[in-house]
């Protein structure tokens, strides 16, 4: 999927009407690419350490 | 004449789409799964704590085994990420990040949630662990059944 999609980059550029109509094929058949799924993924764990990191700083051992 | 060798093209990388290492995909959904998991998992320690069920202690100390979940996690994300196929040392390298976070799991479960004195909040943060426990296993078993 990966590869697919940096094709559908190349090919933006030479032929968009192509390229936006696997989009959609891509968006109708309900996959997440591997890449958007871990962007997700590390977005949620960096919120996760900062939410934990706020809460250690407010309440430091004794 | 063009079009159609761009068509032929865009096939050929539609049918190259489809044979996506699944293994791979069943990680990035793990890892995916781990950080909303241990984020839900947090946020149930950090409300028990703000209604006086968690002391401090304790929800400190659960909350540096998530910050060490989360770290790993972004690890696994890291080397993840530029892959297309997992290989066998790819394989090891992240069994070697995640193995060592259902230890860690396993002990804040008998260790530090076992002694959560409000058996409701207790319950909470251990559904909220399970959850974690769970993903972090389904990648394990992707990764090592090959």
């Amino acid at each position: 999927m990966e590869t697919a999609i940096k094709l559908l980059a190349l090919f933006n550029a030479t032929a968009p009407n192509v390229a936006e109509l696997i989009l959609l094929i891509r968006r109708k058949d309900g996959t997440v690419s591997i890449v958007t799924v871990l962007d997700e993924a590390d977005s949620q764990f960096a919120a996760n350490i900062k939410q934990a990191q706020d809460w250690l700083a407010a309440h430091p051992k004794p | 004449m063009r079009k159609r060798k761009l068509a032929a093209v865009l096939i050929l990388a539609l049918v190259f789409a489809a044979c996506q290492d699944k293994d791979l995909e069943t990680v990035a959904n793990a890892l995916n799964d781990t950080a909303r998991g241990i984020g839900v998992f947090q946020s149930t320690v950090i409300d028990a704590n703000a209604q006086g069920l968690l002391n401090d202690d304790t929800t400190r100390q659960l909350l540096q085994v998530s910050v060490r979940v989360n770290m790993a996690g972004q690890d696994a994300v890291a080397v993840t990420r530029d892959l297309v196929k997992l290989q066998p040392q790819d394989r090891t390298q992240l069994l070697n990040i995640l193995k060592p976070l259902i230890d860690v799991l396993s002990q804040a479960d008998s260790q530090l949630i076992g002694a959560i004195p409000d058996e409701r909040a207790r319950a909470n943060v251990r559904s909220a662990l399970l959850v974690v426990s769970t993903a972090l296993n389904t990648a394990q078993l992707a990764l090592a059944l090959r």
